[in-house]
């Protein structure tokens, strides 16, 4: 691709560097910017310089935050003796939007996974282990992908919480659930947190 | 071996009527239709003889039966293919289609997709004998495992669901004791869980392969004699870690050495299987002549082995076998596969009058010129 000018070679690219997006969107995205009012191509830009600045991680749940705790852990209304334990940002985002779920979170960061060079200490485990502790959780509830490494994940979260009085649950996971939590229709996950086992059906904990 | 015998009354015979082939390899486009009950391929070599043989075995198995094209099979300088087959299934027609577009392969079923790969499989069976597969008895172990493993994933699928996990818990394993020797943390909770997964699926592994080679061994002894006239005796000896200790103490005891190299050196992904003639081993110490007939055995006890566990005939696929088998073993390989017991055949030859010569004129064959 040829550009006659440099200022729009350079936004081109910056646009192209997100996932999904090649030259030939960044270009449409670039013009349409050109077509806009210079103030609001201002707003445009300072809501994302905004965002990245000032966007924090909760130090509870590590899930995005405007503050120092995100505005689930925040909210008193929400039941703090349940936490579901997620992979991803994304996945809060998914079971939210169920509204059926009113406890607390906790983001992983990732699940356990040698081949991609992923152990415990890139998750967020110790954390987990922490709040379990100090904060009076009676229930965790897995949402991890219903994979090898979710399960490995799952046995070994159990495994390090072994002795201390809790509930482990997991989201029903099977057939009717196609793979990451992201991808679940909103009914069904309702319908599979609302049907959790206790972890026993998947992953027997019995380990010396 | 006599109760098999006649089998061809009970069980379904399950055939390609033709097939249709888009972007394929060498060809642009083409239909070929399969009306008699063998159909001989012929053309000059490289006019796409296997190519038409392997992709009846894709529409089966939704993969090449070779490895060199298990990555690719389109055209060269086109970015998709299309494979489409009009087969016969329990006495109805049945359109399977393979399409693949950019790396992405879909299959379809009289035009619905199917989620998973693993739900066809089974459905349609093919067997190919082609000039390679001498590497089964020469070559090293991995050939065949897969072998056996192809053969039991078709028949049982736990095997081939257990199968694929325990090979994606072994990367993992593999992937933990290298990290592990980078950087040891003496944490080995993960390692507790790929055990007893892997130990868990091992074992059924196991206690199948065994069963089937069990089953397998009078079918292939008796084809052997057939082909061979000969009254040697044959023994497969299934050669296993696990007979000496159960999978789950292998990897406990063995975490040292597995420590040191890196690598899960035990298990069902070592298994091999010795082949031998008179008690002396089948690789070292036979002629030519009775490696070949020990191969074809092997493959047509595969044959019955799938049409009695799977009640319907395969597809047997012969890609160019005449011009290197004696007047004797054809003969003998004849007798057998136009018995009852055999279903459709689909095979290839550079000449069309020894194909014609070898059946003899009564036969009903269907010529495909390329
Ligand atoms: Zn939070």
């Amino acid at each position: 691709m040829v550009f006659s000018s440099k200022l729009i070679e350079d936004a081109v690219q910056e646009f192209s560097r997100l996932p999904g997006i090649g030259k030939k969107t960044a270009l449409r995205m670039v013009l349409q910017l050109l077509k806009m009012e210079k103030g609001d191509v201002d707003g445009f830009t300072n809501a994302l310089s905004k965002m990245r600045h000032e966007v924090q991680f909760c130090a509870d749940c590590h899930n995005v935050s405007d503050g120092l705790v995100c505005a689930i852990c925040g909210n008193r209304a929400r039941n703090n003796s349940q936490v579901c334990v997620v992979e991803n940002i994304r996945d809060v985002i998914a079971i939210e939007s169920t509204q059926q779920y009113n406890g607390l979170y906790h983001v992983l960061g990732g699940i356990l996974s040698p081949l991609d060079g992923i152990g415990p200490e890139q998750l967020n485990i110790t954390t987990l282990h922490k709040r379990v502790k100090d904060k009076g959780v009676e229930e965790l509830i897995m949402a991890l992908s219903p994979t090898i490494e979710g399960d490995t994940t799952v046995y070994y979260i159990a495994r390090q919480l072994q002795g201390i009085t809790l509930r482990i649950t997991t989201i029903a996971r099977g057939i009717s659930f196609g793979g990451e939590l992201e991808y679940a229709d909103e009914m069904t996950l309702a319908k599979s947190i609302a049907k959790r086992l206790p972890i026993e059906n998947y992953v027997s904990v019995n380990g010396k | 071996m006599r109760k098999y015998k006649n089998f061809r009354s009970f069980f379904r015979l399950n055939t390609i009527k033709n097939i249709t082939l888009v972007q394929f390899r060498n060809y642009s486009s083409g239909t070929f239709s399969f009306t008699a009950p063998v159909t001989c391929i012929t053309g000059p070599n490289g006019s796409g003889k296997t190519n038409l043989l392997d992709a009846v075995y894709y529409l089966c198995y939704s993969k090449s039966y070779f490895s060199a094209y298990q990555q690719n099979s389109v055209q060269m300088g086109m970015d998709g293919f299309r494979v489409e087959g009009l087969f016969t299934h329990e006495g109805r027609d049945e359109l399977i289609s393979c399409k693949w577009k950019q790396g992405k392969k879909e299959l379809f079923t009289n035009g619905t997709l199917y989620e998973k790969f693993t739900d066809h499989i089974g459905k349609y069976a093919a067997v190919i004998i082609a000039p390679d597969d001498m590497e089964l008895i020469n070559e090293g172990s991995e050939l065949r495992r897969k072998w056996v493993d192809s053969i039991l994933s078709q028949t049982d699928r736990e095997y081939l669901e257990r199968l694929m996990h325990y090979q994606r818990v072994l990367l993992q394993r593999n992937a933990w004791l290298k990290l592990q020797s980078i950087n040891p943390s003496g944490d080995y909770t993960e390692l507790e869980y790929y055990n007893a997964q892997l130990a868990g699926d091992g074992t059924y592994i196991y206690e199948q392969r065994s069963i089937f080679i069990a089953r397998f061994l009078p079918l292939l002894s008796d084809f052997y004699h057939q082909l061979s006239g000969g009254k040697e005796v044959i023994a497969v000896t299934y050669e296993t870690d696990m007979a000496k200790k159960p999978m789950a103490q292998w990897l406990e005891e063995n975490l040292q050495h597995d420590l040191r190299l890196q690598r899960t050196l035990r298990g069902i992904h070592k298994d091999d299987w010795d082949f031998e003639l008179n008690e002396s081993s089948l690789k070292s110490f036979a002629s030519q002549g009775q490696k070949k007939s020990f191969l074809f055995a092997l493959k047509l006890a595969q044959y019955t082995y799938l049409s009695i566990e799977q009640k319907h005939l395969p597809i047997l696929l012969l890609d160019d076998i005449f011009e290197k088998l004696d007047q004797q073993r054809m003969e003998a390989l004849l007798r057998i596969i136009r018995g009852t017991g055999f279903g459709q055949v689909l095979l290839t030859d550079t000449h069309a009058e020894r194909v014609r010569a070898a059946f003899g004129e009564q036969e009903e064959i269907e010529f495909i010129r390329l």
